[in-house]
Order: structure tokens, then C-alpha cells, then sequence
């Protein structure tokens, strides 16, 4: 009986293994071919180590494309995001968890109903506005309206219906004022909860591509994603050499982050999706 | 008491005023970008033009014209094809894979869910690329060498209309994978281990403690997989610009797809808002019906 436990529990990791390794295929091959010379992607038999290894695609990505560039962008944008998301839904979610006014659960409520409505409903009247004030090709359409993040405002008012009480009282007898006991009481003790959704923001931005790919038109401007897209089919012609290496270091900023910052990562994805 | 009154209404006076001030600047942005869009959208579905030439009100035109548009009946039809085939593959195997490693010691779960984890934090740009290298339709196509092994002819995985749908099935089933599986370990860890026990002492087998305890106790974790997994898939749209552009001859093309062509590309701002209309309350009438018909309590 016990032998047979062993053996059995053995099969299963065998498989489990196997089938991650599987799916790690895709990247092992992307890390691979960003070694690769073009021809050597596209037409040789495939090859699990480069014959040619180069690091000529990332001097060529780097120094004959806008990637570089977009890079910065990106950072640029994802920063801006996670700033104004975080303190406005923050403040907005303070409101909801700790005060009581006419018209909170209707508020609430109408907020909440909205995080379903889909991107592409939103996104053909507000293209219209931002064509009537000049926003066009600028980063304004891609940090601005982010800002009524829905989301966010279910995930603060979760996190600080936490905070007790009689810390918020005791801050406002101590004379700190309203937004005081906000600032000084409780953005800290809410930090872990500001982190996740920082996280979150940081990387839907970072990724976001229908956007960027409807609003912008110059180059220089162009979010990582949206260069990325446009090195890989330069007129239907693939360079997956550029691509590859690309994609790599595209990912590479993720990557590093969540690694990081694995803990409020799973934390928030299973709360926020199981409540959500 | 008079006095009294006088001292609390103002306090609460207050109160209410602050509440309001710390959320006027998210309503603000919140009923400029969100609320009046989405009605701006039940209007503008009703219009015909565009940015260029303006719009002009034509009632239910559009409407009549989506329901004639074979391009719109075809992407619909893409789109649930592909819903239909991507929720429950997705649902089976990520099941799968988190029953099996949901007894596994705390290390080789942690070694799986970082081979899961890469592929969930990376752009569908990023991933596109890749698959899109890996579906070469070359004999030497990383995926052709691969059913090779198996006897299978190279096939031209994108550019048949037969396949491209499944290929980006599967595309999209791996790029999701670490998300389903998490959320299925979630719901297993909630389940009381105190059930097990009691149910092991009973005698119970293990196809016994799955069929009666492990699955009826996932119920909630199975319907929200469920209704997100129809949220999402309705809305298919970067993988299809990455890996097709709605290719060969729309047979890939998705409802979102194609109001991004209408909108951006055709200047049909007022057809586009008509079919995304259209599609939103799609999504909103099956998502009701799920949470109305399928039941998530435990019992």
C-alpha cells in the first residue's frame, strides 16, 4: 500500500513537471531566438540552443528602432497611472468606508456597476472628446480617464473598512483634521493594500495596447507594447529577430516587479477575483 | 435638547461635506469618462457618420443593419465559437492541474505556479509574438515539428479557417492558464480540511470525497470562472490584431474586432457604438442568466 502511494504520487509529479515544462516551451523559445539570427528563426529546423548566438538583435532593436524610447514612455505613463489611481480611488474609497452620507450605497453601487462595462463601449465617445480638445496623439487619453478606475474604489473601501475605528477618532480629538487622518493615519496602515493595487495599475497600464494603438500617432510617442506591435509587422514583413528581443525585455520590467512583490501579487489576485 | 440639535447637525453637516469633497474628484472623472460615455454610446448608436463628417441621428438603422450585416453575424458567431470552446477547456484542465498539485508539498507548488507566472504578468503583444513564431506554417515551424513527431502533416495553423480559430484557442488557454489554476487553488484552500477528515474516517474513497465534497464546495469558485471567463473571451480582440487581423478572409474576425475596424478604420463611429450596444448587452444578459440558473450556493 505504501509502495503504491509512492509510485502513484510519483507519476503525478512526473506529470505536473512535464506539464510545466511544456509551458514553458513558448518562452524557452522566445529567450532562444532572441539569440538567433532571423534566417535561423524562420526556416531552419528547429534549434534548442542557437547555432549562431548574437546579441545583434538587441543592438539592432536598441539602436534602429523607437524601442528604447518606448520604454521610457511606458514608465512614464505606468507611473503617472499608478499615482493618480491610487490617490483618488484611496480617498474616494475613505469616503465610502468611513463616512456616512446621503446617497453612499447608491453611489457605491452605480460605481461597482460600471467595472463590468467593457473598454470598447467607453472608448468611441471618448475618442470623440479628446478629437474636440486636442488630445489626440498626446498621453492624456491614456492617463486621464484611468483615473474612475472602478476597481480601485471596491478594493480601498475593502481595505480601509479595515482600519479601526478608534485610530481615526483618537487622530481627529489629537486635531490632525480630515484629510490629515487620511494622509497621516491612514495611507500608512493601508500600505500593503496601496501596494497590490499600485501593482495592478502599474501593469495594466505597462501592457495596455487597444488604447495607445487608437490615441497615438507619432512614434516618439508610442507606449512599449504599441512599438512592439508595430517593429513585428513593419508591411506584413515578420522581423521576429526584433520582435523576440522585444518582447523580452518588454517583459523583463514584469518580470522583476512582480517577483518582487509576489505575495500582495497572489493576495490581490485571489481576493480581487474572488470577491469581485 | 434644543441645544443639543444645534451642536449635531452641523457636526454631521460637516461630516457630509467632507465625504463629498474626498469623492468629487473621482465622481468627477468617473461621470466625464465613464457614465456619460456609455450614454453618449446608446446615443451615438443610434447616429450615423463619423469624427469627419459628424453624426446624424437615424434612429434603429444601425440595428436593422448589424441584424443584415453577415461581417457582424459572422464575428458574433466567431466569438461565441471561440467563447464556447475556450471557457470550458480552460475550466477542465486548470481544474486538473490544481487538484493534482493541491496536495503536492508547498515547494512544487510554488515551482508550478512560477512556471505559470511569467505568461500571466507578459503583454498579449509580447505572447503574440512568440506564438506567432511558433505557429510558422514552415514544415519547420517550431509547432509543425512538433506534431511531426506524431505523424501529423504540417499545417498552416493561422492561415486555415478551419484551424485559426482553435490555434488561437490555444493561445489564449496558455496565456490564462496561471489565472485559472490560482483561483482553483484558492477555492480549494478554502474548503474546511475538518470535511476530509471526517469523511476519511467515514471510509470514504478519494473519487467519493471529489464528487461529493471537493467539486459541490467549488461552486462559487466554478461560477465566477464562469461568468469572468464569458466577460473576457466576448472580448477577444489584441490576440486577433496580433496573430491574424481577423484573417483568412474574417474566418478569425471578433465582434470586437470588427468595431475597432468600423470605428478607426471605416470612420462608421455610429455602427461601431450600434455593435458594441449590442455586444454589451450580450454579455449582460448571459451573465445574468448565469448567476440566475446556475446555482453557487453550497449545499
Amino acid at each position: 500500500m505504501r509502495y503504491q502511494m509512492l509510485i502513484s504520487k510519483l507519476i503525478i509529479h512526473i506529470i505536473v513537471g512535464a506539464g510545466a515544462l511544456f509551458m514553458l516551451l513558448p518562452l524557452y523559445w522566445m529567450v532562444v531566438s532572441a539569440f538567433k539570427p532571423l534566417p535561423e528563426i524562420m526556416t531552419v529546423p528547429v534549434t534548442f540552443i542557437p547555432v549562431n548566438a548574437t546579441l545583434e538583435n538587441f543592438r539592432g532593436l536598441l539602436t534602429e528602432t523607437f524601442f528604447a524610447r518606448s520604454m521610457l514612455n511606458s514608465t512614464v505613463i505606468a507611473l503617472a497611472n499608478v499615482v493618480l489611481q491610487v490617490f483618488f480611488c484611496s480617498l474616494a474609497g475613505f469616503a465610502f468606508a468611513k463616512y456616512r452620507f446621503p446617497g453612499r450605497e447608491v453611489l457605491f453601487t452605480l460605481v461597482l456597476g460600471t467595472v463590468m462595462i467593457p473598454q470598447y463601449v467607453t472608448l468611441i465617445p471618448n475618442y470623440i472628446v479628446m478629437g474636440r480638445i486636442g488630445w489626440l496623439d498626446t498621453w492624456a487619453p491614456l492617463i486621464i480617464p484611468g483615473i474612475a478606475n472602478a476597481f480601485g474604489i471596491f478594493w480601498m473601501r475593502q481595505y480601509i473598512a479595515t482600519v479601526p475605528d478608534e485610530l481615526l477618532d483618537a487622530a481627529r480629538i489629537d486635531g490632525a483634521g480630515e484629510f490629515g487622518t487620511y494622509w497621516r493615519i491612514v495611507v500608512p496602515i493601508i500600505k500593503p493594500g496601496l501596494v497590490t493595487l499600485a501593482l495592478f495599475i502599474f501593469s495594466t497600464s505597462w501592457n495596455e495596447f487597444l488604447l495607445p494603438l487608437v490615441y497615438l500617432r507619432s512614434k516618439e510617442l508610442y507606449t512599449v507594447q504599441l512599438t512592439m506591435a508595430n517593429i513585428f509587422r513593419v508591411q506584413y514583413k515578420f522581423n521576429y529577430h526584433w520582435a523576440m528581443a522585444s518582447a523580452i525585455l518588454a517583459t523583463l520590467p514584469m518580470g522583476i516587479l512582480f517577483a518582487t512583490l509576489q505575495k500582495q501579487f497572489i493576495s490581490g489576485l485571489t481576493l480581487g477575483g474572488l470577491k469581485g | 435638547m434644543v441645544t443639543a440639535q444645534q451642536h449635531i447637525l452641523p457636526r454631521r453637516a460637516r461630516q457630509y461635506l467632507t465625504a463629498y469633497s474626498f469623492l468629487i474628484p473621482y465622481l468627477a472623472f468617473y461621470v466625464t469618462f465613464v457614465l456619460l460615455p456609455v450614454l453618449w454610446s446608446f446615443y451615438l448608436s443610434l447616429c450615423k457618420g463619423g469624427l469627419l463628417s459628424g453624426t446624424e441621428f437615424i434612429g434603429f438603422q444601425n440595428y436593422i443593419k448589424a441584424w443584415n450585416n453577415s461581417l457582424f453575424i459572422r464575428a458574433l458567431q466567431n466569438t461565441a465559437y471561440y467563447t464556447l470552446l475556450v471557457v470550458p477547456l480552460a475550466m477542465l484542465s486548470s481544474l486538473t492541474l490544481a487538484l493534482l498539485i493541491d496536495k503536492m508539498a508547498l515547494f512544487w507548488q510554488n515551482v508550478v505556479k512560477s512556471a505559470l507566472f511569467l505568461p500571466m504578468v507578459s503583454s498579449v503583444v509580447s505572447l503574440s509574438i512568440i506564438w506567432k513564431a511558433i505557429f510558422i506554417p514552415d514544415r519547420n515551424g517550431p509547432l509543425n515539428t512538433l506534431v511531426g513527431v506524431f505523424g501529423i502533416p504540417p499545417q498552416n495553423w493561422l492561415g486555415n479557417p478551419d484551424l485559426v480559430i482553435p490555434s488561437i484557442v490555444g493561445f489564449e488557454i496558455w496565456r490564462g492558464y496561471g489565472f485559472w489554476v490560482i483561483v482553483f487553488l484558492a477555492g480549494l484552500d478554502a474548503i474546511p480540511n475538518d470535511l476530509y477528515e471526517a469523511a476519511r474516517v467515514d471510509g470514504a474513497n478519494a473519487w467519493y470525497i471529489l464528487t461529493r465534497i471537493t467539486l459541490p464546495l467549488l461552486r462559487p469558485t466554478f461560477l465566477f470562472l464562469l461568468v469572468m471567463g464569458f466577460i473576457w473571451n466576448f472580448q477577444l480582440f489584441d490576440a486577433v490584431y496580433m496573430l491574424t487581423a481577423g484573417g483568412p478572409a474574417n474566418a478569425s474576425a471578433t465582434v470586437v474586432w470588427y468595431v475597432y475596424r468600423n470605428a478607426f478604420h471605416f470612420e462608421n463611429l455610429g455602427f461601431a457604438a450600434t455593435m458594441g450596444v449590442l455586444l454589451l448587452f450580450i454579455i449582460l444578459i448571459l451573465t445574468v442568466l448565469q448567476l440566475k440558473y446556475i446555482p453557487s450556493e453550497v449545499d
